[in-house]
Parts: C-alpha cells; structure tokens; sequence
C-alpha cells in the first residue's frame, strides 16, 4: 500500500478534485448545520451527482462532505443551541453556555481545532493500521465475515437508543429480510419478486437510502411549522477563537482521551456518533478535578466530543473498507455510493484498490482541514441558514430525492424504492422505531447469508467455533448482549422505582 | 370493551408489520431448502416478535407483565410518563396530509414520466410549497425556479445526464 502513496497524492491534487473537494466540504457544511438533516441525507443527495465522475472526483466529493457533517453540526450546537445532528448533541452542553457568556468564539475554536487535530489523529491511526489489516483480512474467512456481520447486526439493536430494544431487533430483522429480495446468491433462485422484474435484482440500496433518510425527512418537515432555529438565543460576536484554539493544548489529556475513545468506538459498527460522544463528554467530566465546571461553559466540555466526533470517522473506515461493513449510518451511504462507482469495500479492496484507500483519507485529513478554516472564518455567518423554514426546505429535498433516484439508473424502480422507504422511514419515525437498525442489515444481509451458506458448505458448522477470531467474536457477541440485557434491567428496576415514588408523591 | 395499550394508528402499523412477516414466512418456506436457510427463520423471528408487540399493544396485563417488550432503551421514566408517550394518539388530519405528500409525490414521478423532469419539478415544487407548505405564492415561485435551474445546472450541463 505505502508504494501508492505518491500515485494517490498525485489523482488526489489532480483538477477537479479539489474543487470537488471543496463543493463537499461546503455542502457537507450545510447539511451538517441544517437540524434534522445530516451526512447520510447529504450523501444520499449527492451521490446520483457522482455517476458521470470519475472515481477520484466522487471520492473527493463524498467524502469531502462527510468530513464536513460534524464540526459544522457542532456549530449550530454552540452557537444556537441546536444540534446539527444527534452527535452533536454533546457540544452543545458546555458549548452553548459559553456563547452566551460572549465567548462563543473560544468554544469555536476548541471545536474547529479539536475536530481538525483528531481527524488527522484518526487518519494517522488508520494508515497504520490499514497496511497491517491485510494480514488481518487474510485472516478472516467465511465464518469470521458471518460473525462480523452478526456483531453489527447485535451492536445496532444493543446500543439503539430510539424506542424499545424490541422494536430494535424487529427493525433489524425487516432489514434482513428485505436484503433478501432478489436472486439467492447461493443458488440463483429469485425471492419474493412478486412478479417484478426490477425485483429480480433485489432492492438497491442507495433508493432505499434515499427514501428513509431524505423522503422521510422532508415528508416530516413538511408538517412542521416555523423556522428550524425558531426560539432560540442569538449567538453573540464570535471573539477569541485562537485562545480556543490554544486550550487545545491546556486539555491535552482529555482532548488524546476522547480521540481513543472516538477512535475505538468508530470501529465498531453500529455504534454511531451520539453515543460516542456521550461517552467522551462523560469521561473528560469523570476525570476532571473540577468536574462541577461542566454544563456551565467548561471548554474541555466542548473539546472531548468534538475529538471524538471526528475522529470515530477515520477509524470507521476501518471496518467498512476493510470488511465491507458500515460502522454509522454516513458511512453505510458512503459504501452504497463507493460500489457504483465500481470501488468495491470489502476483504480485498487493500490489494485491488490501495490507491483508491488512500485517496479516501487524503479527502478525509484534507477536508477536515478545509472545513476547520471555513468554521473559523464562517461559523456566525453559516448559523443563520438555520433561520431557513421548514415547510421552505421541505418540498425542495422531496425534489432533489426523486430526481435523485431516477438518475441512478433511470428505473422507475428506483424511484418507487425511494418513495416506499420514504413512507416507511416517516412511519418509523413516527412510530419510534430506529431507523439505523433498518439499513445496516440491508447492507450485511448478503454477506450475512453468503458466509453463513459457504461456511456450512466448505467448513461445516463447527468452523464458527474453532477458529479462534470466529469464535473470539461469538463470545463478545454474547457478553455484548448479557451486559446489555443486565443494563436495560437495571435501568427497568430504576424506571420502575422511579414510578413508584411519582406515584407516592402523586 | 378492548383496552388498548398504543392508540390505533399504532397497532395498525405493528399489525401490518405481522402480516408482512408471515406473508413472508410463507412465501420463504416454498423455496428450495438452501433459499430459505435464514429468510425463514428471520420471517419466523419477526413473525413472533411483532405477534408478542401487538399482544402488549392489545394488553394492558400484558403490557406491563412483558417490560422488555415495552421498555424503552436508555430511559429512566416512570412507567406513568411511558404509558402517557406510547398512548399519544395520532390526529388523523397528519394522515391526511401523508397521504396527499405520498400522492403529490406519485403524481410528480408520473409527470417526470410524461412531460419532462424540468417542468415537472417546477409544477411540483410550486404546488407543493403554495398548497401544502403554505408558502406564499412569491415566495413559491422563487423555490420553484431556483430548484429547476439547480436541476438544470447540475443534471444538464454539469452532468450532462439524461431522464
């Protein structure tokens, strides 16, 4: 991989992709500030764009925008109080407060440079490893990938946060089944068809992306009256930005803390960004000596998520290059976009594709760096895009969705895919049922069952349990699933204690 | 009279999930045995787990006998305060208006069908920002023209692609 370096750097800085670049970052900027909208939208959005590229130009582009998503939805959290998107939720604890005591200037900086040193952090870390991950892919065969994919699948449902573990697993289970739809890779036979031919190929996975996550989005907005940023404070001036960056270095420790944690946690698949952020703020508070500071403008409490919010992305290229799963949702659209342009994430993309590996993080340290700059010079200006209506949005995304979707391919299929999922994706919203758990399995489902079949055939059952990575991974599977089934019992007990002291007092 | 524990849209939507499970629990177990080896189980599995939701939708009893069904990740709330969030009805009016977008939509791919996708999306994204949105008719024509200038920009001259 490293005799590619040079190469890459060359198709890398090679016209047009930094302008691409560039017209990602931007967008990703302003997806990333819109609430509600976020990179799997953004990407969705752009990824039909992408068709008459050529892969460097696309690369540069989506992953310029997904590098952008979470340092400018930070940026609505500081300065109004109103998260770009759920990993953003984190910065706004100390963020906020410290823009209305006139220093939202200082939380951008700590932002911008925390996002920026930790995403080259994570890169550094994922070059290192990248390299070494092809004698750990070499490793892995059929019953490692089934036992990855299942590791996923149970990571999504345990760490779910919306509506019930329940509706989790029933969430993922339709997942599973619609990744079925189509020709059984086993044995070519055509399932649940239903007579159509565009069934035949099953359902594509960029529609289906494009129906929950931007049809559903829009078909909710629509519905809502008044501006997205209606009720909220003003930010204030944007002063002292270098002195934020500068406590950068004062918090050393938890700003390095909170880049492992991002970094560990980003490769796990499914585990997505609020909760590693959640986790971060939670540690720098924990290890604090004044742990009192926090929620009233601490700007290590703006520091720790925003390192971990970056740098989750870089290692979560890891499993998703290297095994082809997704570890968020971003990176699940990032996939479906990276395999029509013929880029195929998977096993043996390190020995087809290093150049291609590394101009993904080039865009990725690159990006990181562009969006910085653009937060500092910009960052009070992008924030009144906020003020933009709902119901104005709204119609204008439900366009971009379906002219999107038919330009896939021009299928009427397509579009029907994305108008389905976009009905299904605002049910489920309504109805609190996970979205995530919903789309992670459609992207696995094959791999799931095409390992599962090739194990059985070539190594037999007992091959999930003697090889030592399988069965590694069947163990944490399970201890995953008993700590988190202990844990949700544990907070049921609290929640019924908690009842019944209401009820006391009641 | 039944006392249900989730307001009726609710159920629906856990009712057709059911159906959709068995229907292709059926369908699966017609294929050869290598084609239904997991789309049968998982039906199967989604069969049960979405029969056992609607017994705790249609089950006081049962609702709060079977917390780990009902039990909502991460929360530390009473059961009151529970109850109240899953009982919160739907007013139908918001159906109302999901259906009209869904249609509105339907009738926007057929127009990309018939008469091009330029003025297809400018018909659409005025009517849909006047009617449903509520905007107001400047304000409409300027999002209308914006977005199919957008489209024209980016599909035809950048892209240079074709509907």
């Amino acid at each position: 991989m490293f005799d590619q370096v040079i190469p890459a750097l060359q198709s890398f800085i090679s016209w047009p992709s930094p302008l691409y670049l560039l017209l990602g970052v931007m967008v990703g900027m302003l997806f990333g500030i819109l609430p509600g909208l976020g990179g799997s939208q953004a990407l969705a959005l752009l990824t039909p764009l992408t068709f008459k590229m050529d892969p460097s130009s696309a690369i540069a582009l989506l992953v310029g925008t997904m590098s952008a998503i979470p340092l400018s939805g930070s940026l609505v959290a500081i300065l109004l109080n109103l998260p770009g998107h759920a990993p953003s939720v984190a910065s706004s604890f100390d963020g906020y407060p410290l823009t209305l005591q006139g220093k939202g200037g200082q939380a951008v900086g700590a932002s911008a440079s925390s996002a920026l040193f930790s995403s080259i952090l994570g890169a550094i870390v994922l070059t290192i490893i990248l390299p070494f991950g092809e004698k750990v892919v070499l490793a892995f065969s059929y019953p490692e990938f089934f036992m990855m994919a299942l590791a996923g699948l149970t990571m999504i449902v345990t760490v779910s946060r919306k509506g019930s573990m329940w509706k989790g697993i029933i969430t993922a289970v339709l997942g599973l089944i619609f990744s079925f739809f189509g020709n059984d890779p086993n044995t070519g036979i055509s399932r649940f068809s239903f007579g159509s031919l565009y069934l035949y190929n099953g359902i594509q996975i960029v529609p289906a992306l494009i129906g929950l996550f931007a049809v559903g989005e829009g078909i909710g907005m629509l519905f809502e009256k008044g501006s997205i940023a209606s009720g909220t404070g003003t930010p204030g001036k944007l002063t002292g930005m270098f002195i934020g960056i500068k406590s950068i270095f004062a918090n050393f420790n938890v700003f390095l803390r909170s880049s492992i944690i991002g970094t560990v946690m980003g490769m796990i698949p499914g585990v997505g960004g609020a909760i590693t952020t959640i986790v971060a703020y939670g540690q720098a508070v924990q290890t604090s000596r004044h742990p009192e500071r926090f929620g009233k403008g601490e700007i290590a409490g703006v520091i720790a998520p925003e390192a971990a919010n970056n740098s989750k992305d870089a290692s979560g290229f890891v499993p998703s290059l290297l095994f082809g799963i997704p570890s968020h949702v971003e990176m699940a659209v990032l996939i479906g976009s990276l395999t029509i342009l013929g880029i195929q994430p998977g096993p043996k993309m390190m020995q087809t594709d290093p150049g291609k590996v590394l101009e993904i993080i080039y865009s990725l340290v690159a990006g990181n760096i562009l969006t910085a700059i653009f937060a500092l010079l910009l960052g009070g200006y992008l924030t009144r895009l906020a003020l933009i209506s709902k119901q104005l949005l709204a119609p204008l995304i439900l366009a971009v969705s379906i002219v999107g979707a038919y330009a896939l391919n021009g299928e009427i299929g397509d579009v029907i895919v994305a108008l389905v999922f976009g009905v299904l994706g605002h049910l489920m919203d309504q109805f609190d049922f996970p979205k995530i758990n919903l789309i992670i399995p459609i992207m696995v489902g094959s791999l799931m069952e095409t390992s599962f079949h090739q194990t059985i055939e070539a190594l037999g059952w007992i091959s999930f349990f003697n090889r030592p990575i399988s069965l590694c991974m069947f163990i944490l599977i399970i201890l995953n699933l008993i700590l988190t089934l202990r844990k949700r019992k544990r907070n049921q007990n609290q929640g019924l204690m908690a009842n019944a002291e209401i009820n006391k007092i009641g | 009279m039944l006392k249900l524990t989730k307001s009726v849209d609710q159920i629906i939507f856990d009712l057709v999930l059911f159906v959709f499970f068995t229907v292709i629990a059926v369908l699966a177990s017609g294929y050869k045995p290598v084609a239904r080896e997991l789309p049968l189980p998982a039906a199967l599995i989604g069969s049960v787990l979405t029969l056992l939701l609607l017994l705790t939708d249609f089950s006081p009893y049962l609702y709060n006998k079977f917390k780990f069904i009902t039990f909502k990740a991460n929360q530390i709330r009473g059961v009151t305060q529970l109850d109240k969030a899953d009982q919160a009805h739907h007013h139908p009016a918001n159906w109302v208006r999901t259906g009209r977008t869904v249609l509105w939509l339907v009738l926007y791919v057929l127009a990309i069908s018939y008469i091009g996708y330029l003025i297809a999306t400018f018909c659409f994204v005025l009517l849909l920002s006047r009617f449903e949105a509520g905007l107001k008719l400047k304000v409409s024509l300027f999002s209308a023209i914006g977005c199919t200038v957008f489209f024209y920009a980016i599909f035809n001259l950048i892209l240079n692609a074709s509907f």
